[in-house]
């Protein structure tokens, strides 16, 4: 069993087998080796550890993407945006979770759940306009209506412009 | 006070990562958000190969070509707006690398008589070498080729090319370097016409494939509608027959346009109509195959019957068809094979036959009884002495129970509940229930109508037959043909009979002698009795 402790100084007791799908973790422990003492996870709070568990838990037994098989697939890999029908129930979480989930992914190296945020955040700007997104990311329009006319028809590279 | 997007939270990684699931014109769109996406998506080193995949994952596309940014050409195949007015644009004028609504013509295209002096006194090349050039509709640039009709065509360059070839011609005029200007002109239009060819095939691709869609989808919200209008099972049988089935698709993929209500008003009917006509059709063959197998099973019953009782009168093939009975065995939703229906039909037959003739003589009856007023209730109508029918179609006179079987009662007549509805002609909307069909089935396949006995007319020499009974002193609406058959009573018709001769006749050749000689339009028969 593995020790995680969260930002929030939460206790979680893991089974090794499922929080060897982190790979940050797995490496953590292959460098320490077997040991009581608790993993101290910095950047990761107790709620979105506990969604992290989960889907670690659901797909514990599958093979891990190794990392040269993964840049060879990446172009095939990046076509499609489906998300299997478990996962796409288990990312259905408010927007903030929703990129926590995906920065605890980045942090902890666990791709396929990265992937399935990613692909979920594609998913939602697709087919927006851009005062869609904003609307989507609480993002404010930092164009003045003259910038923003300009834009529409300058599509050229910054360094071209 | 608003905090700061989450979204910017994101590593750069992540974001990448995130991007390149998208569509070329999701990041267009994206460039347009924030200055901060903005200065990501477009710095060449860092981008570049988003934009690069985002265009390779769009099947078939020509590559970026060299004249164009990747984010450039992105937004010229992807944004469909106005590159001016920004107003809805879906025609992309290739060779010009822009969009131009209606409205802008004048504003970003130039005609090619109306291009600069120098241009053409550059006699050594066709202007089309130096400037690229597009052909449109005189009705505009968003007139797409294909729709052109009678329109003249007009061969334009974009305003942007010929300013920037009348900028570097300014520079070069009267110095060796005016002709390396031709030569890379030269050069630069072709790659653009050479990458242009590519796109029209690209773009044709697309819109076959979207059109197709349209029409998949058409065909799929076409046959959701019919199943739901109960013809599932018609639909299902079109697959096994090619010629049809396409006669079918074609009645679909008329337009690859969405199927609108106002199109499925007048698109469904026509199907519907199609289907139940071929469902109809089906039915008929199926129907008339079992009405043949009846016909003998009947005949040879009837036949079987004819032995025994002499008396009874037997309906035809059509008759026994038409009860409901033999209806739902032919109707049944398990189809039986043709030996069950021979064993089924052959055992139910005798007392359907006998219920037929009960039934015929019972309506005869009441025909009778319904026509003539006045006839005593404890008498059965059909065996008074005084009843003779009339024909309204032939003007035959009949008795009973030979009426029974007067040929015009398998007549066509325009009362009877049979209902005739043509197929090839049937009215759109009109739905031909299972009821019509098995009917219309029947005629077909016996050649003749049912039986229907209101051709008859009982009242028909009603008073000229009340004064021969008066002569014989027997009341009309009482009086059976039994009661007369032994009355001795004998009468002679005055009106006929000469000084030297005259006819002795009992009730029923008096009877005789009245509807041949007395009818409509002669003169009545003046009775004498015989003592």
């Amino acid at each position: 069993m593995v020790h995680l402790v969260t930002s929030d100084n939460v206790e979680f007791v893991v089974e090794k087998e499922v929080v060897e799908r982190s790979v940050l973790i797995k490496n953590m422990l292959e460098d320490v080796g077997e040991s009581d003492q608790s993993i101290p996870l910095a950047n990761v709070s107790s709620a979105v550890l506990r969604k992290v568990i989960e889907y670690c838990e659901h797909h514990r037994g599958e093979p891990l993407p190794s990392g040269d098989a993964d840049q060879n697939q990446d172009e095939t890999r990046k076509r499609t945006t489906d998300i299997s029908e478990w996962d796409q129930k288990f990312i259905t979480v408010d927007q903030e979770m929703l990129f926590e989930i995906i920065l605890a992914a980045n942090y902890l190296d666990i791709k396929s759940l990265l992937d399935v945020g990613c692909k979920t955040v594609a998913n939602m700007i697709k087919g927006k306009t851009p005062d869609e997104i904003r609307r989507l990311f609480n993002i404010v329009n930092d164009f003045t209506p003259e910038e923003e006319a300009q834009i529409k028809k300058e599509n050229e590279w910054a360094e071209d412009r | 006070m608003v905090g700061k997007p989450v979204v910017f939270g994101l590593p750069l990684e992540v974001l990448l990562e995130i991007f390149w699931y998208l569509h070329p014109l999701d990041l267009v769109y994206l460039t347009r958000v924030s200055k901060l996406f903005r200065s990501f998506l477009l710095h060449r080193r860092k981008a570049k190969s988003l934009w690069t995949g985002a265009l390779k994952r769009i099947d078939r596309l020509p590559q970026c070509p060299s004249y164009l940014s990747e984010p450039a050409y992105a937004n010229l195949l992807f944004w469909p707006f106005c590159h001016r007015c920004h107003s809805s644009c879906d025609v992309i004028q290739w060779e010009l690398r822009i969009r131009c609504c209606n409205g802008c013509t004048s504003h970003m295209l130039v005609g090619q008589e109306m291009l600069p002096s120098f241009v053409n006194q550059l006699s050594c090349l066709d202007v089309r070498q130096l400037i690229p050039m597009s052909v449109i509709s005189s009705a505009g640039p968003c007139v797409r080729h294909t729709d052109i009709t009678n329109r003249k065509l007009l061969t334009v360059a974009s305003h942007a090319d010929v300013n920037k070839f009348n900028m570097q011609y300014k520079f070069v005029k009267d110095s060796p370097l005016s002709n390396d200007l031709i030569i890379h002109r030269e050069k630069a239009t072709e790659e653009i016409y050479q990458h242009v060819a590519l796109c029209r095939i690209w773009e044709a691709e697309v819109a076959g494939r979207r059109r197709k869609e349209l029409v998949d989808q058409r065909k799929r919200d076409v046959v959701e509608k019919l199943q739901n209008l109960g013809l599932g099972d018609e639909l299902e049988s079109l697959l096994s027959d090619a010629s049809v089935l396409k006669e079918f698709d074609n009645l679909i993929v008329r337009q690859d346009q969405e199927l609108t209500d106002s199109s499925c008003q007048v698109s469904l009917p026509r199907l519907q109509n199609f289907l139940e006509i071929r469902r109809a059709r089906r039915l008929t063959v199926y129907l008339q195959d079992r009405f043949k197998i009846l016909a003998v099973v009947v005949s040879e019953t009837v036949k079987a019957f004819k032995n025994d009782k002499t008396n009874t009168v037997f309906p035809h093939a059509i008759d026994i068809c038409l009860l409901s009975e033999v209806r739902c065995m032919i109707n049944a939703p398990e189809v039986m094979s043709a030996e069950a229906f021979v064993d089924a039909l052959t055992l139910r037959l005798p007392p359907l036959l006998l219920a037929w003739n009960r039934q015929a003589t019972g309506q005869l009856a009441d025909l009778v009884r319904a026509q003539l007023c006045g006839i005593d209730n404890a008498v059965d109508p059909l065996a008074l002495a005084a009843l003779v029918f009339r024909c309204s179609n032939c003007r035959l006179h009949v008795t009973y129970p030979s009426a029974l079987t007067h040929p015009c009662l398998y007549a066509k007549t325009f009362d009877k509940p049979w209902v005739q509805l043509p197929m090839e002609t049937t009215a759109l909307g009109r739905t031909m229930s299972p009821v019509e069909i098995y009917e219309k089935a029947a005629i077909e396949g016996f050649e003749m109508h049912p039986w229907n006995c209101t051709v008859l007319e009982a009242d028909g020499y009603t008073k000229r037959i009340h004064n021969l009974f008066q002569a014989l002193g027997r009341d009309p609406n009482s009086t059976v043909v039994n009661d007369m058959e032994s009355c001795p009573i004998r009468v002679t018709c005055k009106s006929c009979s000469g000084s030297r001769n005259r006819m002795i006749l009992t009730y029923r050749t008096a009877l005789i002698h009245l509807v041949r000689n007395h009818s409509d339009g002669k003169n009545d028969a003046v009775w004498g009795v015989v003592v």
